[in-house]
């Protein structure tokens, strides 16, 4: 079982509508892998992820999951296994940052059941480990944004889940706060997570991944090692705008090409 | 080191949570006492004795209107808990999605065309009050404006709407000196009814549904979370919501047969529950319970004995409750509730 995700000619159609969102994809995330989704807006990486989340069933193809068919877990399984970082998440009411991160442990939880004393030490590791442990009392609704993206990391990790899927992670963050998000996920990824995400910063992809599936209209268009896939032909095909790339600390390093005036 | 502190911060947080519901029943079973001895026999206020027909006054009608009290304060209180955390909206009661309207015209339906015939009106406003759960969640469903929240806002609008003309329609056919007064008690709400034959199957029903509502109030929690989100920390997040919801909608009914419409209960005491007992359900669903029935109880007692006739309990309920309302919302802002 090496496998984490394999997606057999996966398609997903909206209802009531004519085009698929998700263009008959193949694709193999091996376990403990990081992989980046890029693309375009509106080029299906939310309704990608949500198809590996099992938010939405694959009108055809197959998602497996761990060499199963996804279909075969059930959502506690499921909980244990994948958990999701959301792009951003409004918060209703004023729990305690503390009670946040241990939402996380519902999966582990009967519906009758609260959490244990082991689970809220699982919970304040997980703070510990993203660096906001001063944070537990504090209200989640007074948290500033990097703080809160910290927070939903944290209840990911309290989780404990073998695959990790992340929304954009840092879209919403400042450079300070989208570089201990990054610091953070890359001590992850170095921990054997699997970790698979979207985003619109090929940099951020070329900083974390090591697979990297573009996505443009629904249909991949180019899969593979990040060194391979991040060529300034295949990111100007991608965005449709030409694209530059060159070499920091051996890293690939993509920017737009400003036009002349 | 800072983990060990900060579980300390949290025990001491969770005992002093205790301690306020601790304080809170203990208040309650004082008014208990306190109602059981004021009315006005054999004197207006409060009173002693060996009298044999005030001790049947208190056995007879004062106790089973102090239990219905309690229980239905609390069934009102953990009834619009359960619906804010469960809609993620801080402003919806029972009422929202219509089932109010619904058994009220339930319960004049019957009044009209039978007469008050307790159990009969109870039931009917039980069915009449799930129906308009059901038809509010389907139009919901059928509705392509907006996002899942509005729609059910807007059809429970539209379903109350539509049972609030069906009940005036009602009243124009009631005849004036009795049933049409029948029903105007009934919509002014009050505890009059509250006889140990009234209320039998009404404390079964209610202690099942607090039961099961104490059981998975942390789970409540994580229900108040955007389902997909809920979905991802491996819960059942639509399913489980939607027995809740029935759940919840069957207590109120149930409680609402015998007291009529008792209004703001069920959108205020939540919010002075969380205030004193934090967000967490585990500690404000009980919180939500207690406030609920002591509120209840309070206004009741108030009811039946500082005029010489009996105050409509609704009408208390909602000045008592409006007058806390316009106090906590222009004091410290303590969230986001709103």
């Amino acid at each position: 079982m090496n496998t984490a995700y394999r997606l057999e000619h996966v398609s997903f159609c909206y209802p009531e509508q004519q085009t698929l969102a998700v263009d008959c994809i193949d694709a193999i995330i091996p376990l403990g892998s990081s992989t980046a989704v890029i693309g375009p807006n509106g080029a299906g990486k939310s309704t990608l992820m949500d198809l590996l989340l099992r938010w939405k069933r694959a009108t055809s193809g197959r998602v497996m999951l761990m060499d199963q068919p996804i279909e075969s877990y059930s959502k506690r399984e499921l909980g244990r296994l994948i958990s999701l970082v959301p792009q951003e998440e409004t918060a209703r009411f004023s729990f305690t940052v503390l009670d946040y991160v241990l939402f996380g442990r519902s999966a582990y939880l009967m519906p009758t059941a609260a959490p244990s004393a082991k689970d809220i030490e699982i919970a304040l590791e997980a703070l510990q480990r993203t660096g906001i442990g001063y944070l537990a009392h504090r209200s989640i609704t007074q948290v500033s944004g990097g703080e809160q993206q910290l927070v939903l990391l944290s209840r990911s990790l309290a989780q404990r889940p073998k695959i990790l899927l992340l929304d954009e992670p840092t879209s919403s963050l400042d450079p300070g706060n989208t570089d201990r998000v990054v610091t953070i996920l890359r001590q992850l990824k170095h921990s054997g997570i699997t970790m698979l995400f979207t985003t619109h910063d090929p940099n951020l992809a070329s900083d974390l991944a090591d697979h990297i599936i573009m996505l443009k209209s629904g249909s991949v268009l180019f899969s593979g090692q990040t060194e391979d896939a991040l060529q300034a032909s295949h990111l100007s095909e991608l965005y449709t705008t030409n694209m530059i790339v060159t070499k920091i600390d051996d890293k690939p390093y993509v920017a737009r090409k400003l036009t002349a005036h | 080191m800072e983990i060990k502190q900060a579980l300390v911060s949290y025990r001491r947080k969770q005992l002093s949570f205790r301690r306020s519901l601790a304080l809170t029943i203990v208040t309650i079973i004082m008014l208990t006492l306190v109602s059981m001895f004021v009315g006005r026999y054999p004197t207006p206020g409060f009173s002693f004795g060996n009298d044999e027909l005030l001790q049947s006054i208190i056995i007879e009608i004062r106790l089973p209107r102090i239990i219905m009290a309690i229980m239905g304060g609390a069934m009102l209180g953990a009834a619009g808990f359960t619906f804010q955390l469960l809609f993620a909206n801080p402003l919806v009661e029972p009422g929202f999605l219509g089932i109010s309207q619904g058994a009220s015209f339930g319960a004049a339906l019957v009044i009209v065309s039978l007469g008050y015939v307790p159990l009969l009106v109870q039931a009917s406003a039980t069915v009449f009050g799930l129906s308009a759960l059901i038809i509010s969640y389907r139009l919901a469903r059928i509705f392509k404006f907006g996002g899942w929240i509005l729609r059910l806002i807007l059809s429970g609008i539209a379903v109350g709407a539509f049972f609030s003309s069906g009940l005036s329609i009602i009243k124009l056919a009631a005849e004036p000196s009795s049933s049409l007064q029948d029903i105007t008690f009934w919509m002014m709400g009050g505890l009059y009814n509250s006889t140990w034959s009234n209320i039998y199957y009404v404390i079964p029903i209610v202690l099942v549904v607090l039961l099961i509502l104490i059981a998975v109030r942390w789970r409540l929690n994580v229900l108040s979370l955007d389902d997909r989100i809920a979905h991802s920390l491996g819960t059942s997040a639509s399913k489980e919501k939607l027995v809740l919801l029935f759940l919840a909608t069957v207590g109120t009914t149930t409680v609402v047969s015998v007291s009529g419409i008792v209004g703001w209960i069920g959108l205020i005491v939540p919010h002075i529950a969380r205030k004193f007992f934090g967000t967490d359900a585990r500690y404000s669903l009980l919180g939500s319970m207690c406030i609920g029935s002591l509120f209840m109880l309070l206004c009741d007692t108030i009811a039946r004995t500082l005029l010489s006739g009996e105050i409509p309990l609704g009408v208390l309920t909602s000045l008592l409750g409006t007058i806390v309302f316009i106090i906590l919302l222009s004091g410290k802002r303590t969230g986001a509730w709103l």
